[in-house]
């Protein structure tokens, strides 16, 4: 055999030997607890893969918006009645009502727009004192009309400066609903239910301004009524406090009309 | 005293006008307003289970939050024009009752002085009074 012919066989019957080593070790070994655990991993992983997909799911179908059922502009209303301001610019058109009409717009706190075209009154002087011992009922009744009066001045002052800070407001207002309708009606798949309550929760602040409002103007026209009650009851009181005295003593100032008047025409002497 | 009576005049027909146009507005305004809540009524009933998912209903509670601000802002408005009929109708009743209490304080405070100078002068214009 030459040389390279027995160096092949050498090689040869080493590989052999090599591979029937380690054929001699791949045995099969079976473990039932490392096989069972395997086992139930798995069964978890399923469970928990199924439970995610599942909340998956449902999240997705409670994060769907209206807007992909349905258009929302119809919920939309631009161009709402604006809150419209008195005419107060002096070019003719109102000779004297103009500084009150600037005051039912933006409100006058101190009432000077109303003492400009209000009638002026007489300051209560001296003649007064002397009622209060002549005649306390009349000074009763002039106090109550003074009274009366005076209520009307300080709830028209306090009514028109309200209603015209209201008014003034209005466009904010109106500005702010504008904002929230935008909102409100964006289609858009990114606004989440979070975004959803945020707009909630600035319609519930406007809301909260609003009702201010309507509580200021329910105030005011209660006031008037108020002062209207008062002036009509007093007028009744006055009617009613005659109607009482002439039942009560109305026969005797007739019957002393009556004897005086006799008794004048028996004793009347020419002069 | 006239201007007072002339501005009282003025100051009605800016309310009225005002008033007047507002509730016009208003009443145009009403028709589409009640179209946005039958809207809302649709979708609020609607029978489709995918109209009653968490977002959706946030959704309709925008909506209908929504339309009770524009319907508030109306409210408002409406109270405002009520509000400035009434003080007008005051003013005009105050500015009677000043102008009553203003000739009995004077009657009361110069009323004897006037009419005492007014019996002298009369009785002196009779006593001087010859024929002509």
């Amino acid at each position: 055999m030459t040389r390279r012919l027995r160096v092949a066989v050498v090689v040869a019957c080493g590989a052999l030997v090599l591979g029937a080593g380690f054929a001699a070790a791949q045995m099969v070994v079976f473990d039932p607890a490392v096989t069972a655990k395997n086992a139930a991993i798995a069964a978890v992983k399923e469970d928990v893969l199924s439970v995610l997909t599942d909340q998956g799911r449902t999240l997705r179908r409670m994060a769907g918006r209206l807007s992909a059922l349905t258009n929302l502009d119809k919920y939309s209303l631009p161009d709402p009645p604006a809150w419209r301001i008195h005419w107060f610019i002096d070019d003719g058109t109102f000779l004297y009502a103009n500084p009150y009409n600037a005051a039912l717009n933006y409100g006058d706190g101190q009432g000077t727009s109303f003492a400009e075209v209000a009638r002026q009154r007489e300051p209560v002087g001296a003649e007064l004192a002397q009622l209060t011992e002549e005649a306390p009922d009349a000074l009763a009744a002039i106090a109550a009309e003074l009274a009366t009066l005076d209520l009307a001045d300080s709830t028209i002052i306090a009514g028109t400066d309200q209603t015209g800070q209201l008014r003034y407001n209005g466009r904010r207002e109106d500005d702010a609903i504008g904002a929230l309708d935008a909102n409100v009606v964006d289609p858009s798949g990114t606004q989440s239910a979070t975004a959803v309550l945020d707009t909630i929760s600035g319609a519930g602040l406007i809301r909260a301004r609003q009702q201010q409002a309507r509580i200021q103007f329910l105030a005011a026209i209660g006031e008037q009524l108020l002062v209207d009650n008062k002036r009509a009851r007093d007028a009744e009181a006055a009617a009613m406090n005659m109607q009482l005295r002439r039942l009560r003593d109305g026969r005797t100032a007739g019957l002393a009309l009556l004897a005086g008047a006799g008794d004048d025409l028996r004793t009347w002497k020419q002069p | 005293m006239f201007e007072g009576q002339y501005s009282t005049i003025e100051i009605t027909d800016s309310a009225a006008q005002t008033g007047g146009h507002q509730v016009a507005l208003i009443r145009g305004y009403y028709d589409r307003l009640q179209h946005a809540v039958d809207a809302l009524e649709s979708d609020v009933l609607n029978g489709r289970p995918e109209y009653h998912e968490m977002t959706a209903v946030l959704d309709k509670v925008a909506a209908g939050e929504l339309l009770a601000r524009r319907q508030d802002m109306a409210t408002n408005q409406l109270l405002s024009h009520a509000l400035e009929q009434l003080l007008i109708r005051s003013k005009r009743m105050r500015d009677t009752e000043a102008a009553t209490m203003n000739m009995r304080l004077l009657g009361m405070r110069d009323g004897r002085a006037a009419g005492t100078s007014l019996i002298e002068g009369a009785a002196n214009d009779l006593r001087t009074w010859r024929q002509p």
